[in-house]
């Protein structure tokens, strides 16, 4: 009832000067539209660079690394166990880099709920034959369904169609880099060298594009049973597991769950790409940084507003107060004032902000290393909406609150005792 | 690939040949104590002892093979096996040993009145030290400041 | 409005001293009325509006109803023309007597005067006075003015001489 009055009243204060009043809002409209914009497109481009790494690397790697043994024997023995043993030139025990029992392991996994898909592969470095050179590089056995579905390979193979891999015998993808130093082309038959010096012809039949260069440089892949009978090995030769979680959080803990159950070396994604999670963060905060920067101006906008709204209205305040309105009344009228401009403004910044991201997403975004991305990436997450509003709230409600005390604090008797 | 027909051996009778780095070898005794291990029989520790010292040293890794005979064997074994091995150069009782921080250079130990001591050190790997002479086992040292 | 005084001050046999903001905020929209020198209404709303203000501010009666005790009010002074009329475009005296009507709105039981006159001309004057007349000897309405006007002071029922903050003739 009360509150239907202040409403009013300060609706007509706010009417009577509508030009400042359309200033201060469209400060407002202008930092949030550019908080959501700015937010929206970094973190479009977070989710692309993230996307880059995170969406082709496994959340738990199981491999074999070749280290030496922490458990010496002299370690174990009765007579020598609580005794100091310095041990001199510990060298790696076995060289053996397939996963033991890797059948059986992946069969366990599997069926592991916590587990989304599990993708083996097998690294064979190998030598590229290009006339008398010989280039390094890198070939990974992979199965190609499972590696489209969990890695989006497909999507890093120029013209799309990773399954040729499958259905053509003795064939490989290569890199673009690499392929451009062999100067292969689709259909030629590139000369393949392992280290233990066998030779073997495969054919090329689509190239691959990572987004980072120096691993096009050296990067191939064939299916698993290509490589497998390129190294002279058995059908459960495996060197690595790939594994993707329905829950990235869970790696780390899974991943020595996994290193103890099989026996094996594992690796997780936060440890293997801390960098990279830095990296966003930094980017992230600056956006947020830039936004509420904006929203701090358009907030010292609001009050420089209000302030002169006071001193113009002194008199309407003392005969306010002289005909029973309160202070508490007062100011409520004015942060009202505060507050509606602060949320018709935020309301016509995250408009402007969704339109604005729109427009960006038109933009057309080409690059050799990205063959699926053609225009700028946005992310419309309703989160930075959420928090636009808020802060926009937030920052006219502080803008506000100062002046609008200052007008409850105003002795009706000074003013009109000073005419 | 030229392949084997057939390959002529005592199936019975085994041997255990190790990889020693040259730097090393000088160490390396007849009659030395090996202890190793069996990746088809894990967990579990059997003895040997050096044998015969093989004078010629391998270029490529830079390392000597040396020989050792069984002294407890598993009871079953095939060629080729993998096996990783200690060998035992010398057992010392009620050695001491501080750790690699607290050694000051090459040779000064830190004293806790703050005053440094030259000692004489013997083994000593990434963790421990052992000191020979030039400390007690009643002595207080402190952590070198870097 | 003013808590700086000494000795006690009663409005309806109701002490004033020791009230908070809110509860004086309060005796000042149903006790008290206030016609000053300048006139004071709110610019931004129409006459009716501000006289309706305080009595929406009450809150007894439901906003139609205070809207028909506001235009009682202007028939009563006579103005009923200039209801719907913005203040600013109001002349002195036809504000003031808005001013006039806007105090009767909460039935007060007294009406202060600050020089209520003395930004008017003799005609305008005359019809302020009228009306302060006809309430106190028709609606036995209490009223308080302070005033330099003589011939103002000389028509009233009760004069008070004061100087300098003294008074010298009760």
């Amino acid at each position: 009832m009360n509150l239907r009055l202040i409403v009013r009243i300060a609706k007509s204060l706010l009417l009577a000067r509508w030009k400042q009043t359309l200033v201060a809002a469209i400060g407002v409209t202008f930092s949030i539209t550019m908080f959501i914009a700015l937010l929206s497109f970094m973190s479009g481009l977070n989710n692309l660079l993230d996307g880059l790494m995170l969406n082709r690397t496994a959340h738990i790697r199981i491999f074999n690394e070749v280290k030496p043994n922490i458990y010496q024997p002299v370690r174990m023995l009765h007579e020598f166990r609580d005794s100091y043993n310095f041990i001199r030139s510990v060298k790696a025990g076995s060289s053996r880099q397939e996963i033991y029992n890797s059948g059986a392991i992946i069969h366990v996994l599997k069926k592991d709920f916590r587990v989304r898909g599990v993708a083996p592969k097998i690294t064979a470095p190998v030598f590229f034959n290009d006339g008398a050179i010989d280039i390094t590089g890198i070939i990974y056995g992979i199965d190609v369904s499972a590696e489209s579905n969990l890695f989006h390979f497909g999507e890093y193979v120029a013209g799309c169609n990773p399954l040729d891999l499958k259905n053509v015998s003795n064939s490989i993808i290569l890199g673009e880099g690499l392929a451009t130093k062999l100067m292969a082309g689709i259909g030629d038959v590139v000369q393949v060298t392992t280290i233990t010096q066998e030779q073997f012809p495969l054919k090329v039949v689509r190239f691959f594009q990572s987004g980072v260069q120096e691993l096009d440089k050296v990067q191939s892949f064939a299916s698993i049973s290509t490589v497998q009978k390129i190294l002279g090995k058995p059908s459960d030769y495996i060197t690595d597991i790939q594994v993707k979680l329905y829950d990235i959080d869970q790696a780390p803990a899974l991943a020595k769950e996994y290193a103890n159950l099989f026996q094996a070396d594992t690796e997780d994604i936060q440890t293997a790409n801390a960098q990279f999670e830095t990296g966003s963060f930094v980017r992230t905060l600056i956006s947020y940084l830039v936004g509420i920067t904006l929203l701090i101006v358009a907030g010292f906008g609001i009050y420089n507003i209000l302030n002169m709204m006071i001193y113009e209205k002194m008199d309407s305040i003392a005969i306010l107060k002289a005909t029973g309105f309160s202070g508490r009344d007062v100011n409520r009228i004015f942060m009202t004032i505060a507050l509606s401009i602060g949320l018709f403004g935020g309301l016509m910044g995250l408009l402007f902000g969704f339109l604005f991201s729109l427009v960006i997403d038109q933009i057309p975004f080409i690059t050799a290393a990205l063959p699926t991305v053609k225009t700028y990436p946005v992310d419309y997450n309703p989160v930075f909406y959420f928090i636009g509003s808020s802060f926009s709230i937030v920052t006219t409600y502080l803008a506000g609150w100062a002046p609008a005390r200052k007008a409850s604090r105003i002795d009706p008797v000074i003013t009109i005792r000073g005419k | 690939m030229l392949n084997p027909v057939a390959i002529i051996g005592d199936a019975t009778n085994f041997l255990i040949e190790m990889k020693v780095d040259e730097n090393d070898i000088a160490r390396i005794r007849q009659g030395q104590r090996v202890l190793y291990t069996m990746d088809s029989y894990k967990g579990k520790v059997f003895e040997a002892l050096v044998e015969k010292i093989e004078p010629l040293m391998e270029e490529q890794s830079r390392s000597f093979t040396v020989k050792a005979v069984f002294v407890t064997r598993p009871p079953t074994l095939y060629p080729n096996l993998s096996v990783e091995a200690n060998i035992v150069i010398q057992v010392k009782e009620k050695a001491l040993t501080i750790p690699r921080s607290y050694l000051v250079g090459d040779s000064m130990v830190k004293l806790s009145s703050g005053k440094m001591r030259k000692v004489v050190v013997g083994l000593k790997d990434y963790q421990k030290v052992e000191i020979k002479t030039g400390l007690s086992e009643s002595d207080k040292i402190m952590e070198s400041a870097r | 409005m003013d808590t700086d005084y000494e000795g006690d001050l009663t409005i309806d046999s109701e002490i004033m001293r020791g009230k908070n903001e809110n509860q004086l905020a309060l005796v000042r929209n149903k006790k008290i009325g206030f016609v000053f020198q300048f006139h004071y209404l709110l610019n931004e709303f129409t006459a009716l509006e501000n006289v309706m203000l305080p009595g929406l501010k009450l809150g007894l009666f439901p906003e139609a109803e205070v809207k028909q005790h506001a235009l009682e009010q202007f028939k009563k002074l006579d103005i009923e023309k200039l209801a719907d009329k913005r203040s600013n475009q109001l002349s002195g005296g036809e504000k003031q007597r808005v001013a006039i009507a806007r105090v009767l709105i909460n039935n007060p039981a007294i009406i202060m005067c600050d020089e209520p006159t003395g930004n008017l001309d003799k005609k305008n004057s005359l019809i302020v006075f009228n009306i302060f007349k006809q309430l106190a000897e028709e609606h036995h309405q209490t009223l308080l003015v302070v005033t330099h006007d003589e011939d103002f002071a000389k028509k009233t029922h009760r004069t008070i001489v004061m100087e300098d903050g003294r008074i010298i003739r009760p």
